[in-house]
């Protein structure tokens, strides 16, 4: 055999990334010296016959080839024909078994502690990291789809070279000379392009690259900027601002974003609700007092909120900020004075122990007045902590980038990340800008509407395959480390930097992360387990960023002229946030938390508005501003300012064949560097067409009657229980069950605590990630087929202009007298011994009678085969432990079983002891932020969910129908005077 | 001013004359060109069924708009008033038998048909409105390897149950009443193609072959006086398992729905109305076919102003009660109904489909109103408009009771709107056309008015021809015989040799066969005690009791879940399906008893050798002596025969029959 070491070399010339990744056939790769070399050795005869194709040599040869074609027709089509077991077991590494990792997912540049569970080295779902200081366990909807975006059939797959495939040689051997041109020029000309950098590894190699190149310019895209200019102008230097609600006695929200999606949302939201039981304990309310333009999560949850033009909410704050400099109460007779007062007074009674916050679309000026406020109500220190900012300074804006392009200045461009030519605000028409510059070079996970634009695209490694840190709000560095080898040939932005400052070759992004943790001096073995502890718990312990001290200086900016005209205000969507996922199907037909609107954005308009102009739902609106429009489907959301029209971002995509594309208006037309989420004077026209988007929830007004107090209840902290009395089961013809008496294993149940629930939708996507749940399309939702197994109701009560928002997440119920087992003639949904009310796909025939039966209307119906059709590289997300549901079946929450077997499974190896309480976890209740959700054994009267249902707010839905549910509800609380 | 009822069958009509009015419609197709329009129109029909069907089973039953809230719309709806059409006629065309309505005869035949077809047409959707039709049969309590059973308490197997108990029934009844006609029917054809065959005419082979077809549909009925005995106690015993099994299924679908906690559905009520108006609709579809078939065929001396006056009072009546069910309804839920009732009956007149509430009420109550006035009641047209409009409106009261609870019920987040959806109307529409090419083969091809039943009406041998007993020199004088036979113009005559000859009863089988039930016959033969009743009552009450110990040992002992939280011995949730195999079980022990006392089904008999044999199924009456041996008794049956006095039991023909 004196062919196999060419083999070697031609295997590792496959392997290297150079040649095609997917070969149909050898003579793919046959143009190499090394095949033919192979070719002779291993075949000579062949050799001979190719040399000399003689006629009866010709027709032998095809003869052969024929033969072998249809052999080679046998094999499977990835090339692989069997699945071999390890001779050698990798180290824990357990064939079937899950295995966690502990990493981040990374937010807008942020991270959240994650860990990645993973079974026979798929990486399959994603769970909060509870030991994670920041995040504390919870994770938001982009964490739990991010496992889809691993397997996004979208994702950049190649090196593309002027929209055409290449090779990370070809991009290496083209960027050697260009190189050598920025030494010589120390940089001049080349500009750098990233969004906002917390990595301490990516802001290292980025000083290295600076320190090559000098005269490089570096660029960062940052949604954060009001923020810290905010700081900058109250302090002189920016810095994050982080509440500590515990210590809290009232809060006020000035457009403030705590509980909405963004970076800090899981943290954020956690600490909020804890904060909230803690003064629930001590039988008082945490109040939370918001004014905001546009209803977001925590206007919705606030226990007095306040719809106002956001042009309006300096001037509130300076009312309140003058009251608090020893001047007169806020005065006024309308709403916003009268809220103001309301939120004043309680600030003032709790200085010291106030929060005043505002959030990511709030003006500088806000935040000025904001940190003013909270300086002369003395809470700043007290429960308010200032951090040096998460966020890498010293790079220039979008806007500059513009300018310098716009002058010629830059003659190399590199954008690492981002995707300004789509997000970068339409006043700087970057994508024309951008064809001043010689050489674009963009590095993406999408090859997106920048890529399009670029001389070189090159793929980014997902998270989930790459090594990494990342800085969360509060400072703390988690790691990013891989669960699976990169599927694309994607390389990390770190190795990248590293490239471009060296270039010569790449660097080893593992090797990258080591050496900027590697303290001075540190010993070697030391670090090593220094860094596999890190590596365990997924974070750096005692990382985050140490409180700074800050004063206020200057005095507040004067107060501009009022705008007149509409207001338009912009807004991260609520599900997709800036747009970058679009391509992920389980964000897009997640419905948005107040419109429940999927697979698209609308433009949110006011009831007044609506009646001023009219329009209805799903008419087509032009909004004009600055000479720029967008159109989209006007929809009508109570809560809303009247004389603003909110605009979501992240879609308008405009990528060829993508998921995202034609979805949606781009938002991000209209908008202005200088005021980036604000515009005055827009003026609204109907086009006089109509599109009605596709939604999931068609009525959320709470009738006003008795039946409406019973399915939302609400608790007056030290008022009357709100919940069902004990033994409040109707009587009933039937004697209990007899499974109870006989079985003495768990009863599993579970309790929902509507006050911590935020609707922020983590629940639903983990659900969709856990149970193979499939995506529907806009269709069939439009149909009225959404398939969630846990959808959050939305409800509003009283004046549709400022109404109070409840969210409701039904799930199952897992009734004791389940009507809907009634029905089915196949026993295809009956009751387990341990309280489930079971679903058997295999045994479903599909009468939908059990869904006609179901009060909660929970159980959901393949009408068509929603799970057929999917690419195959999502399919390898699937989790094995749930079945994939066929055409024709009906399926419904199980309160994950697949846990709960697994849990028994455990506890049979140590002789059927006893399920510990906790140790099954609901994949909502494990995504939940605020732990809102609480499951366990309901026979267990020490267990969590027993104890919450023991809580004076605990009431069952529908509890009349004597269905006797075993999800149950502690109602959410208001302050005195709101009670239902 | 108490008026003379109508007569039921115009005078001058005699049994000759009825036979051929009705079987001229099968032989001789009078109204063909009618008749093929139509039923190109049915075929079109049928074709888009096939197509919805083919299309259905390969995409799903998503191509309806069905959806998360509105689960069950147009499919169930379809089958509701399917199954409630068919259980109307066929309780109309039973109730009328069991009370003897000498008139019936004409509403019968059609009210049987419709009930049967309708069946088949409801019979379809619980199998094609899954979302896995190909596994219809788990439904169904049949042995299997896995060891599982059904679900005995929900509805649904109820359900399935009772439509398979009811395709038995309205077949076995249907078949039962034709089974005379047939007979006759076949006679008639072997006439045409003996006719033909003399006259060598190129169609006769296909004449033959219709006679052979109806030949083998009579499955060898002859006329008997023990046939008919057996086959009026018969047809009496299974309409009365039809009429009991109306009351078992009605109930069965109305507590479909009544089963669940749901706003609307949640009613004692509701198998009364469900009831009420599925015989309304039965009658108005009865009503509506028999005015097309008495105005296509030209039968109005046959279907008179009499049954047109008694249906639409029968319809009058049934709206009345369809009235007191809304009105008890609504005055109930609004009076003693919970909130989420109270709204449901709020969105049923007001919400987005308060068109099929509307529709339902006026349809069903108003129409019928037309029938106080003497002269609405006599119009063919207005009974055939009331009947379809009673029918839609018992359509728009399926609709409406299930989408409008449906689309909101007790959370105001699971409303979702429904619309109707093309499919889902052709999938109805393709039924409607199965319905009616069925309908139009059947009156092609089968007798569409029972001849038996009209026969009852017309005096018996008006036109005897007083002929001289002529002895036929038989041919064959050495052939083994088979009997002596001997025809009469009336029954009393038969009775009169039968009675001739009972002396000689043990050494001959004696036999008389004629056109219609032969009391007196029977009487003179001694056979008049026999009864099948024990048979029906043994068959029902072993097929209830055996399907009621099933459900409790599979249920209770063999297959034990926790389901609903109700007890393992969840016994009235048994009580419905068991009437309904009951009733199933009863029917065939009818069958089995019809087919095994009558010695059928019997293609060849040598009676059939008998000269002028066809006229048995006409108007003619005949004697057969069987011979135990071959003896002298040939002769003296002869002899006794012709001694008997013109008038008093004189043959008008004597015939030895070969064996």
């Amino acid at each position: 055999m004196t062919g196999v070491p060419d083999l070697t070399a031609l295997r590792a010339r496959l392997d290297g990334g150079d040649g095609p990744r997917f070969w149909r056939s050898l003579d793919a790769v046959a143009d190499s010296e090394e095949f033919r070399t192979y070719l002779a050795a291993e075949f000579p005869a062949a050799t001979r016959l190719a040399a000399q194709p003689g006629r009866r040599g010709f027709l032998k040869l095809m003869a052969a080839s024929f033969a072998l074609g249809g052999l080679a027709a046998c094999g499977g089509p990835d090339g692989r024909d069997y699945e071999v077991p390890y001779v050698k077991e990798p180290e824990r590494i357990l064939p079937g078994a899950a295995l966690s990792y502990a990493s981040s997912a990374q937010f807008d540049g942020f991270g959240n502690g994650i860990l990645v569970t993973t079974r026979n080295g798929r990486p399959l779902k994603i769970e909060g990291n509870p030991d994670h200081p920041w995040s504390r366990g919870g994770t938001d909807v982009l964490a739990q789809a991010s496992i889809l975006g691993l397997y996004d059939p979208f994702r950049s797959q190649a090196v593309q070279h002027l929209g055409r495939p290449a090779s990370w040689a070809s991009f290496e051997a083209a960027m050697l000379g260009e190189t050598e041109r920025w030494r010589a020029a120390r940089g001049k000309g080349v500009a750098l392009l990233t969004g906002p950098v917390t990595s301490p590894t990516l802001a290292a190699e980025l000083d290295k690259l600076r320190a090559a190149y000098p005269e490089m310019r570096w660029y960062a895209g940052s949604t954060r900027d009001g923020i810290l200019e905010g700081a900058r102008r109250a302090f002189g230097r920016p810095v994050e601002t982080l509440p500590d609600f515990a210590k809290a006695k009232t809060i006020v929200a000035l457009d403030g974003d705590f509980l909405d999606l963004g970076p800090g949302q899981v943290g954020l939201s956690r600490r909020w609700a804890d904060a909230r039981r803690a003064a629930l304990a001590q039988g008082r309310l945490l109040p939370l007092f918001s004014a905001a333009p546009t209803p977001g999560l925590t206007s919705s949850k606030a226990d007095d909120a306040l719809p106002v033009a956001a042009g309006r909410l300096e001037e509130i704050a300076r009312a309140m900020l003058a009251a608090a400099s020893g001047g007169a109460a806020p005065e006024g007779t309308d709403p916003a004075a009268r809220w103001a007062r309301r939120a004043w007074d309680s600030l003032s009674a709790a200085r010291g122990e106030g929060i005043v916050t505002a959030g990511l679309t709030a003006s500088p000026d806000l935040h000025d007045l904001v940190h003013r406020l909270n300086g002369a109500l003395g809470n700043e220190g007290a429960t308010l902590r200032h951090v040096s900012p998460a966020v890498q300074d010293g790079a220039g804006s979008l806007a500059d980038l513009a300018k310098a392009m716009d002058g010629g200045e830059v003659q190399a461009l590199i954008v690492l990340g981002t995707n300004p030519v789509y997000d970068a605000p339409g006043a700087l028409d970057f994508a024309a800008r951008l064809e001043r510059v010689p050489l674009k070079i963009h590095v993406g996970l999408y090859f997106d509407e920048t890529g399009a634009h670029a001389d070189w695209h090159l793929p980014l490694a997902h998270p989930l395959e790459s090594w990494g840190d990342v800085r969360s709000l509060d400072g703390t560095v988690g790691l990013i480390q891989p669960t699976v080898s990169p599927f694309y040939n994607g390389h990390t932005p770190q190795e990248i930097v590293a490239f471009l400052a060296r270039a010569d070759g790449a660097a080893d992004p593992l090797a990258l992360l080591k050496a900027r943790w590697r303290g001075q001096g540190e010993d070697e073995a030391a670090f090593e387990a220094r860094f596999a502890e890190a590596l365990r718990t997924g974070f750096l312990p005692d990382s985050a960023a140490p409180a700074e001290a800050v004063t206020l200086t200057g005095a507040a900016a004067t107060p501009a002229a009022p705008a007149g005209g509409l207001e338009v205000v912009f807004r991260p969507d609520g599900t997709l946030y800036d747009g970058t996922h679009a391509d992920l199907a389980w964000l897009q037909e997640l419905p948005k938390p107040l419109t429940k609107v999927v697979w698209e954005n609308v433009v949110a308009v006011s009831p007044a508005l609506a009646a001023r102009e009219k329009l209805a739902d799903g008419d087509l609106v032009r909004i004009e501003a600055g000479g720029r429009s967008v159109t989209g489907p006007a929809w009508i959301l109570p809560g809303q300012a009247a004389d603003t029209v909110t605009l979501s971002l992240g879609y308008g995509r405009n990528v060829p064949d993508h998921l995202s594309q034609g979805l949606g208006y781009d938002a991000g037309a209209l908008r202005s560097p200088e005021t980036p989420w604000r515009l005055s004077g827009a003026r609204l026209v109907r086009t006089g067409e109509r599109r009605m988007p596709a939604t999931t929830q068609h009525l959320g007004a709470l009738p006003d009657d008795e039946e409406g107090r019973q399915i939302i209840r609400t608790q007056v902290p030290g008022g009357a229980p709100a919940g069902d009395p004990k033994g409040a089961n109707p009587p009933s013809f039937y004697p209990p069950p007899e499974s109870q008496d006989r079985w003495t294993a768990a009863q599993w149940g579970m309790a929902i605590d509507l006050d911590a629930c935020t609707g922020c939708n983590a629940c639903v996507t983990a659900c969709q990630a856990e149970n193979n749940i499939p995506v529907v399309g806009r269709e069939e939702v439009a149909r009225g087929r959404w398939l969630g197994w846990i959808r959050i109701d939305r409800y509003y009560e009283g004046d549709p202009e400022a109404p109070a928002t409840h969210f409701q997440p039904v799930n199952c119920m897992h009734c004791e007298s389940a009507p809907c087992e009634l029905g089915c003639p196949v026993e295809a949904t009956l009751h387990d011994s341990e309280g489930l009310n079971l679903q058997v796909y295999n045994r479903c025939v599909g009468t939908r009678t059990c869904q006609s039966y179901c009060p909660y209307k929970v159980r959901r119906f393949n009408y068509l085969d929603y799970s057929g059709g999917m690419p195959p590289v999502t399919q390898q997300q699937r989790n094995p432990e749930v079945t994939v549901r066929a055409r024709g079946v009906m399926e419904k929450c199980t309160y994950c079983i697949q846990r709960i077997a697994a849990a028994r499974i455990d506890s049979a190896k140590d002789a059927h002891a006893p399920i510990p309480d906790g140790t099954v976890e609901t994949a909502c209740q494990g995504a939940c932020p605020t732990r809102a959700i609480t499951f366990g054994n309901v026979a267990d009267p020490e267990s969590q969910v027993s104890v919450a249902k023991r809580d004076p707010r605990n009431y069952s839905l529908l509890g009349h129908l004597n269905t006797k549910p075993r999800t149950t509800y502690l109602a959410g609380l208001v302050p005195a005077g709101r009670e239902g | 001013m108490i008026r003379e009822p109508a007569p039921a069958i115009r005078p001058g009509e005699n049994m000759r004359s009825v036979g051929e009015a009705v079987t001229a419609i099968t032989l001789a197709h009078p109204a063909g060109r009618a008749w093929w329009i139509a039923f190109a129109g049915a075929a079109a029909l049928l074709g888009l069924f096939a197509l919805t069907l083919c299309y259905l089973v390969y995409e799903g039953v998503g191509i309806w708009d069905n959806n998360n809230a509105v689960v069950w719309a147009l499919d169930i709806a379809s089958y509701d008033w399917w199954i409630g059409v068919a259980c109307g006629s066929l309780l109309v065309s039973g109730i009328l038998l069991l009370l003897g309505v000498e008139w019936r005869g004409p509403v019968s035949r059609v009210a049987e048909t419709v009930g049967l077809l309708a069946t088949a047409a409801a019979g379809l959707y619980p199998i094609i409105h899954l979302g896995r039709p190909w596994y219809f049969y788990w439904n169904l309590p049949y042995p299997n390897t896995f060891g599982l059973w059904p679900q005995f308490r929900s509805p649904l197997l109820w359900d399935a149950i009772d439509i398979v108990s009811f395709l038995v029934v309205a077949l076995s009844l249907w078949y039962i009443g034709l089974l005379p006609d047939i007979a006759c029917l076949r006679d008639r054809a072997y006439a045409e193609a003996a006719r033909q065959i003399e006259a060598v005419a190129p169609t006769r082979k296909s004449a033959l072959m219709r006679a052979r077809t109806y030949g083998i549909l009579a499955s060898g009925w002859r006329g008997s006086a023990a046939h008919w005995q057996i086959r009026g106690q018969a047809y009496r015993i299974v309409a009365l398992l039809g009429v009991l099994l109306v009351v078992s299924v009605q109930t069965g679908a109305s507590v479909m729905l009544a089963g669940s906690v749901m706003p609307g559905w949640h009613g004692t009520l509701m198998p009364v109305s469900f009831l009420v108006h599925a015989v309304l609709s039965g009658v108005g579809v009865t009503a509506a076919l028999m005015m097309l078939v008495r105005g296509v065929y030209g039968l109005s001396s046959l279907v008179t102003d009499r049954h047109l006056d008694v249906l639409a009072r029968l319809m009058l009546c049934l709206g009345c009660a369809s009235a007191y069910c809304y009105g008890a309804e609504i005055f109930d839920t609004f009076l003693a109904g919970d909130a989420a009732g109270r709204a449901v009956l709020v969105r049923r007149m007001e919400g987005g489909h308060a068109l099929a509430f509307w529709a339902a009420v006026i349809g069903l109550t108003l129409p019928p109103q037309a029938f106080w006035s003497a002269r609405a009641r006599r119009s063919p047209l207005i009974l055939a408009v009331v009947g379809l409009l009673v029918a839609a409106g018992a359509y728009a009261d399926h609709v409406m009771i299930l989408v409008v609870t449906l689309t909101q019920d007790f959370l105001p987040s699971s409303r979702l709107p429904y619309a109707v959806d093309h499919w889902g109307v052709a999938t109805f529409a393709g039924s409607i056309g199965l319905f009616l090419a069925l309908i139009l083969l059947f009156v092609r091809y089968l007798p569409s008015v029972s001849i038996t039943e009209i026969r009852r009406l017309v005096p018996t041998g008006a036109q005897a021809e007083a002929a001289a007993p002529a002895r036929r020199p038989d041919a064959e004088r050495d052939a083994p015989l088979w009997g002596v036979a001997a025809s009469f113009p009336s029954e009393a005559e038969l009775a009169a040799a039968l009675q001739a000859l009972s002396s000689l009863r043990d050494r001959i089988r004696l036999d008389g066969y004629g056109p219609v039930p032969m009391p007196r016959t029977l009487r003179a033969l001694g056979l008049e005690g026999r009864s099948i009743l024990p048979y029906a009552l043994g068959g029902a009450l072993a097929g209830g009791a055996a399907f009621y110990g099933m459900c409790i040992y599979a249920t209770a002992y063999d297959y034990v879940f926790l389901i609903g939280g109700r007890p393992r011995f969840s016994w009235p949730s048994f009580v419905v399906p068991s009437v309904s195999f009951a009733m199933l079980t009863g029917c065939l022990a009818v069958h089995a008893a019809l087919l095994w006392l009558n010695r059928l089904p019997r293609l060849n008999h040598p009676a059939f050798n008998i000269p002028g044999f066809l006229n048995a199924s006409q108007d003619r009456f005949f004697l057969a002596a069987e011979l135990r041996d071959d003896g002298p008794e040939a002769a003296r049956i002869e002899r006794r025969l012709a001694a008997l006095p013109q008038g008093g039991g004189r043959p008008l023909a004597i015939a030895r029959i070969p064996r």
